[in-house]
C-alpha cells in the first residue's frame, strides 16, 4: 500500500512514523516516571495522615485506659460502698473530657446485682428515659443491675472476667437504642477478701461519635474518605452511615465476591500497616480503582483506612501528560507540514522528469526535461538523463540517415543489376538458324553486382566474337563501366580487326577517360566456325578452359596483356588454337575460381578443370559424351559452385560461358542435341 | 424426589389456605366478631430466622385467618416463653430444647407448630487449638445456657471429653479474642459471623450435633395450654399461616430478604445483607426437607420428641418432662 503512495507522502509518513514511535516512548516513560514520583509522594502523604490519625485516635484510647486504670485502682483500694461509687463514677465522668462514661459492674451476688453507671447524655445523644437516676449537672448517674437486669452478660463484664486482663469491647450501640455507638475498655479487679477471681469490672467508655467527625475533618481532597473498623472488621466510622455497625469489611467482600478485599480485612485486623491498590469501599459494589492506606490503632485494636481514588492521584499525571500530548500532536502538525514541504521540494525534479520520461516514452523525444539544478544525485540524475535523449536523438538520426543510405545503395544496386542484366544476351540459343556451334551463358550477380559480363557476336557469317569480362569495383560504378565497355567491344568489333587490336584499342578507349580509375578484365577469343580456329586476347583474365570432346581439359595458354583502362598504348599479344568438332571452350570469370566456401576455400581453376572434363562428357563418363548441352555443362559448373558454397554469401559475380564447336557443317556426330 | 415434596408441600399449602379461608368465613359469618388479636414474641431481635413470620404477616396470611397478629421482636432482655406465661404474648417461638426445659419446670406450653426440625448446632474451635474432638478434652468452651446445652453435653460424653465450659451470652468475642478454644454456634448465625470477622473457614475446625446424632429440632411456635384448649382451630389458623408464611420466604428471597432488613433496621439490630441472606437460605434447609430427611414441616414427630426429651433428663437437664401428646398440639402431631 505504502508503495503505491508518491515518494513525498512516504517520506513524510515514515518521518511522522518514527518521530511518533519515540515521542510515545518518551510519553509513556515520563508518565510512568511521573506517575511513579507521584505516586510515591501520595504514598508518604497518605502513611503520614493515617499514621497521624491513628495516633490521634490511640491517644484518646490510652487515655481512656488510664482513667480507667485508675479507677480500678481507686476501686481495688478503697473498696467504695455503692453510694460512694456513684459518686466516684460520676467525679470520674466529670473530669475526664474523652470519658463519655464510667461503670462498676460487681459480681452479682456481691451487692445484689449492683452496676453503678455514670454517663454524659451530652445532648441529643443521651438517654432521658433511664430510670432510678441522679441527675447532676450533665452527668447520669444509673444503676445497669436495677430491676434485675442482666449486665453480667454484656461483653464488657464477661471479656474482662473471661481472659483475666483489661480489654477493649467490640464497638456496641448504647443500651437502649440510639446512635450512640461505644467502646468500652474494662478492667476486671478482685476485691480484697473475695473467693471469687474476679469480683468487680471496672468500665470506661468511649463514645465513637467524636471519632467519626475526627474523620470526617481531615481532608483528602475532593474523592477521599476515612473509615475505622474494629477489630473484627466491622466499621465503626465510614462515610455512608449505613456501614457503620452494620457491615464489616468481610461483608463487602463476600458481597462483592473479593477475596483480595478479604485478604486486607485480615491484615488490617490483624494490626498491620499498608498501603494497596483496591476497589474502593465507598458502598457495597465495586467502586472505582483505588488507593488504601491502612494504619493500626494500637490500644483499642481497630484499624484506619484511607482512600484516595486512583483517578485522582492520576489527575495531576494527566494534566501533566495531556500538555505533553498538545505539545506532540502540535509537534507533529509541525513536522508533518515541514515534511511535505522538504520532500515536495526534493521530489520535485524527479515528479519533472517522470512526467517528461512518460512524455518520451510516449514517443515525444522533444519533450522539455526539467533543467539540473544543484549538483546532487537528482542533477545528476537528470543531467545524465538529458544526455541520453541528446545521444537517444542522435541515434536516431544517424539511423534515420544510415536508413536512407542503404535504401539508396539498394536501389543503385538495383539500378545496377537492372543495367548488367539487361546488358547481356539473355536468350538461348543465340543463333537458333546455325547448326555448328552450341552456346549458353549464364551471370549471377554478386548481392553487390560485381560488375562482369559477357557478349557473343556474330563478326560475319564464319566468324564468332566471344568475350567474357570483370569490371573491377562493385555497384553502379562498375556497371556503367561495363556498359561503356561492352559498347565499345562491340563498335570495335564490327570496326574488324585482329582481337589483340580490339583489345588494345578498346584499352585506349577506356583509359582516355577513366578518372574513376576503374580496370576490366577481359578474354576475348574470335572462333572461325569453318575451320575451329580460334584466335584470342587476354587482358588480365584468367585463362579458359579448352576441352576436348573426350572430356580433357586444359586452359589455353596465358597470352600477354593487362587489364583494360590502366594506360593506354598497352600491347597485348594474340594467341591461337583450333577446336576439334565437339571441342567445347569455356570461358569464366574469377567469381567461379575464386568462389569461397564457409571456411574460405577457393573453387580453384583445377577444380574447373576436373568438373568441366566430367561434365563435357556426361557427368558419368559414358561413351555418349558429345551429346551433353553447353547449357547443361554450365549448369552443372553452377551447381558445383554452389554445392562448394554451401549458402555462403559470394562477393563477387559468377560468370560462365560455354561453346561447343560442332564443325562446319553442322554435321559433326555430336550435333543432333545442339539446340537441347 | 424433591420435586415431588415440594408439589406435595405447594397442594398442602393451597388445600390449607382453602380451608382456612372457609374456616375465617364461617367464623367471621358465624360470630360476627372482629379478627382475634394475638401477639406473637420472638425468641430473638430481628433476623432471617423469622423471615416467614414477618412474610405470613405482611402477605396477609394471618389476616385471612381472622388472624390480627403482633409481633412483638425479641432480644437479649427478652425471654419469649415467659411472655407466655405472663400474659404478655398469644404465642412464643422458642427452641424445642429450651421449651421442653420450661416445661419439665412446670410452664403449661403445648408446641403449636415445629418450624424448625433440623438441627442447626454447630461447635466451631480455633485450628490451631483443636483439631480434632479430642482436643477439645480440658479446652476453653463457651456455650450457651442450660437449655442450649443438651446436644453439646451429650456430644461431649459420647466424645469422652471434659472441656471447661465458659458461658456464651450474645457474642461470640471471646472465642474471636481468643479468650475461648470453641464457641457454640448456629450454622445460620454465629457461624458466618466468626467468618465475617475475619477467619477464614480453614482456620476453623467445626462440629456438627446433627452429624455427631445430638441434632434436635429447634425453632417451633408456642402457646400456653389453656389458650390451646380454649381455641384449638385458632392455633391451627395460627400454624397453618406461619407455615405459608415460610412457603412464601423460599419462593420469594429476595423479598423476604428485604423485609427481614427493614425490620432489623427498625429495631437497630446491627447487621447486614449478606449475613442474613446466610442466614436465610441456612434456615430454609433447615425447615424444608431434601434428600434423606424424613421430617415434615410444621409438625415435630414423636420420634424426635421422646428422643430429645430423653437425652435431657439423662443427662439431668429436666427432672421430668411431659408426655408427647400433652406437648404436642393436634395437628402438629406425627402419625401415630
Amino acid at each position: 500500500m505504502l508503495r503505491s503512495l508518491p515518494i513525498a507522502w512516504r517520506i513524510t509518513l515514515l518521518v511522522l512514523l518514527g518521530a511518533g514511535v519515540v515521542l510515545g516512548i518518551v510519553s509513556v516513560v515520563s508518565y510512568t516516571s511521573a506517575r511513579d514520583l507521584l505516586e510515591q509522594e501520595k504514598q508518604a502523604e497518605f502513611a503520614a495522615v493515617s499514621e497521624a490519625t491513628a495516633a490521634r485516635i490511640d491517644v484518646v484510647g490510652r487515655s481512656v485506659e488510664k482513667v480507667t486504670e485508675g479507677l480500678a485502682v481507686t476501686v481495688d483500694d478503697t473498696e467504695p460502698s455503692p453510694a460512694r461509687a456513684r459518686k466516684l463514677l460520676r467525679g470520674t465522668v466529670r473530669a475526664n473530657d474523652e470519658l463519655y462514661a464510667a461503670g462498676i459492674g460487681y459480681e452479682p451476688r456481691l451487692y445484689d446485682n449492683f452496676a453503678p453507671y455514670a454517663y454524659e447524655p451530652g445532648g441529643q445523644y443521651g438517654d432521658a428515659s433511664a430510670g432510678d437516676e441522679e441527675s447532676s449537672a450533665r452527668i447520669v448517674v444509673t444503676d445497669l443491675g436495677r430491676d434485675g437486669r442482666a449486665y453480667e452478660v454484656n461483653d464488657w463484664y464477661q471479656l474482662s472476667v473471661q481472659m483475666r486482663r483489661p480489654v477493649w469491647t467490640e464497638p456496641f450501640y448504647q443500651e437502649g437504642g440510639g446512635e450512640v455507638v461505644l467502646a468500652t475498655y474494662a478492667v476486671p479487679v478482685r476485691l480484697r477478701d473475695d473467693p471469687v477471681p474476679v469480683s468487680a469490672v471496672v468500665a470506661g467508655d468511649i463514645s465513637l461519635f467524636w471519632m467519626r467527625r475526627l474523620l470526617q475533618d481531615i481532608d483528602l481532597g475532593e474523592s477521599g474518605y476515612a473509615f475505622l473498623i474494629s477489630k473484627t472488621g466491622t466499621f465503626i466510622a465510614h462515610p455512608d452511615p449505613t456501614f457503620i455497625m452494620n457491615e464489616s469489611v468481610f461483608s463487602v467482600a463476600a458481597s462483592r465476591e473479593d477475596s483480595g478485599l478479604r485478604a486486607i480485612g485480615q491484615k488490617m485486623i490483624a494490626g498491620e500497616s499498608g498501603y494497596v491498590a483496591f476497589d474502593g469501599l465507598r458502598s457495597m459494589k465495586r467502586d472505582e480503582p483505588s488507593w488504601l492506606a491502612y494504619q493500626p490503632v494500637p490500644s483499642t485494636g481497630w484499624s484506619l483506612g484511607i482512600v484516595v481514588a486512583d483517578s485522582e492521584i492520576s489527575s495531576d499525571v494527566v494534566a501533566l501528560n495531556r500538555t505533553q500530548w498538545v505539545i506532540a500532536l502540535a509537534g507533529i502538525a509541525a513536522l508533518l507540514v515541514i515534511t511535505l514541504l522538504i520532500a515536495g521540494s526534493i521530489t520535485r525534479p524527479i515528479r519533472g522528469l517522470d512526467a517528461a520520461t512518460h512524455s518520451l516514452a510516449q514517443g515525444d523525444l522533444d519533450a522539455p526535461l526539467p533543467k539540473a539544478k544543484g549538483r546532487d544525485e537528482i542533477a545528476r540524475l537528470t543531467t545524465s538523463f538529458s544526455q541520453m535523449r541528446d545521444d537517444l536523438l542522435q541515434h536516431i538520426d544517424e539511423l534515420r540517415e544510415s536508413t536512407a543510405a542503404q535504401e539508396r545503395m539498394h536501389s543503385e544496386l538495383r539500378i545496377a543489376a537492372g543495367i548488367q542484366m539487361d546488358l547481356v544476351p539473355r536468350t538461348f540459343p543465340p543463333f537458333p538458324e546455325r547448326h555448328d556451334l552450341d552456346l549458353f551463358a549464364t551471370l549471377v550477380p554478386a548481392r553487390e553486382v560485381g560488375g562482369d559480363f559477357y557478349d557473343f557476336v556474330e563478326i560475319d557469317g564464319d566468324r564468332l566474337c566471344l568475350a567474357v569480362a570483370d569490371v573491377s569495383g562493385k555497384g553502379v560504378p562498375a556497371a556503367l563501366m561495363m556498359a561503356v565497355g561492352r559498347s565499345f567491344l562491340r563498335s570495335l568489333v564490327r570496326e574488324g580487326g585482329s582481337p589483340a587490336e580490339v583489345v588494345c584499342s578498346l584499352n585506349d578507349e577506356l583509359a582516355a577517360e577513366n578518372e574513376a580509375s576503374m580496370f576490366i578484365t577481359m578474354f576475348l577469343a574470335f572462333v572461325d566456325l569453318r575451320t575451329g580456329e580460334v584466335r584470342y586476347a587476354s587482358a588480365g583474365h584468367n585463362p579458359p578452359f579448352h576441352v576436348t570432346a573426350g572430356g580433357a581439359a586444359r586452359q589455353v595458354p596465358r597470352v600477354r596483356g593487362i587489364a583494360l583502362g590502366a594506360r593506354q598504348g598497352m600491347l597485348y599479344d594474340e594467341g591461337s588454337f583450333t577446336l576439334a568438332p565437339g571441342d567445347v571452350l569455356f570461358l569464366y570469370t574469377d567469381g567461379v575460381s575464386e568462389a569461397m566456401d564457409a571456411e574460405d576455400k577457393m573453387f580453384t581453376e583445377p577444380r574447373i578443370g576436373e568438373e568441366l572434363g566430367a561434365a563435357v562428357v556426361g557427368g558419368s563418363g559414358g561413351a555418349d559424351a558429345g551429346g551433353v548441352s553447353c547449357e547443361a555443362v554450365v549448369e552443372r559448373l553452377l551447381a558445383a559452385v554452389r554445392l562448394h558454397a554451401d549458402g555462403v554469401e559470394q562477393f563477387d559475380d559468377v560468370t560462365m560461358l560455354a561453346f561447343r564447336y560442332l564443325g562446319p557443317d553442322g554435321e559433326d556426330s555430336t550435333g543432333g542435341a545442339a539446340t537441347g | 424426589m424433591r420435586r415431588a415434596v415440594l408439589i406435595c408441600a405447594a397442594v398442602l399449602c393451597a388445600a390449607a389456605a382453602l380451608g382456612a379461608g372457609l374456616w375465617a368465613g364461617a367464623r367471621s359469618a358465624d360470630a360476627a366478631v372482629p379478627a382475634s388479636r394475638v401477639r406473637l414474641v420472638l425468641q430473638w431481635s430481628p433476623q432471617a430466622q423469622f423471615a416467614g413470620y414477618y412474610a405470613a404477616l405482611e402477605q396477609g396470611f394471618y389476616r385471612e385467618r381472622g388472624l390480627d397478629v403482633e409481633i412483638i421482636p425479641g432480644g437479649p432482655a427478652v425471654d419469649s416463653l415467659a411472655y407466655l406465661a405472663d400474659g404478655k404474648a398469644e404465642f412464643a417461638t422458642a427452641f424445642l430444647t429450651g421449651a421442653i426445659t420450661a416445661a419439665g419446670g412446670g410452664a403449661e406450653i403445648v408446641d403449636v407448630c415445629q418450624v424448625v426440625n433440623r438441627s442447626n448446632l454447630l461447635l466451631s474451635a480455633h485450628r490451631d487449638k483443636v483439631k480434632d474432638r479430642d482436643d477439645l478434652d480440658r479446652a476453653r468452651v463457651t456455650l450457651w445456657g442450660s437449655s442450649f446445652q443438651s446436644a453439646y453435653i451429650g456430644f461431649f460424653e459420647t466424645a469422652g471429653v471434659k472441656p471447661r465450659i465458659l458461658p456464651q451470652y450474645y457474642s461470640v468475642n471471646l472465642f474471636l479474642l481468643g479468650g475461648a478454644d470453641a464457641c457454640a454456634a448456629m450454622e445460620y448465625n454465629e457461624y458466618e459471623t466468626i467468618v465475617q470477622s475475619g477467619v477464614d473457614p480453614d482456620e476453623l475446625t467445626v462440629f456438627s450435633m446433627q452429624k455427631n446424632g445430638f441434632g434436635f429440632p429447634e425453632d417451633g411456635v408456642y402457646t400456653t395450654a389453656r389458650n390451646a384448649w380454649r381455641d384449638p382451630e385458632l392455633c391451627r389458623a395460627f400454624a397453618e399461616a406461619t407455615l405459608e408464611g415460610w412457603a412464601y420466604c423460599r419462593d420469594h428471597p429476595d423479598e423476604a430478604l428485604a423485609s427481614v432488613m427493614g425490620h432489623a433496621r427498625d429495631a437497630h439490630v446491627p447487621t447486614n445483607s449478606v449475613h442474613q441472606r446466610w442466614m436465610l437460605d441456612h434456615i430454609l434447609t433447615a425447615i424444608y426437607p431434601a434428600g434423606t430427611d424424613a421430617w415434615e414441616p410444621g409438625v415435630l414427630s414423636r420420634v424426635d420428641y421422646e428422643r430429645t426429651r430423653a437425652v435431657m433428663i439423662g443427662e439431668g437437664l429436666i427432672g421430668s418432662a411431659p408426655s408427647y401428646d400433652d406437648f404436642v398440639l393436634e395437628g402438629a402431631r406425627s402419625a401415630p
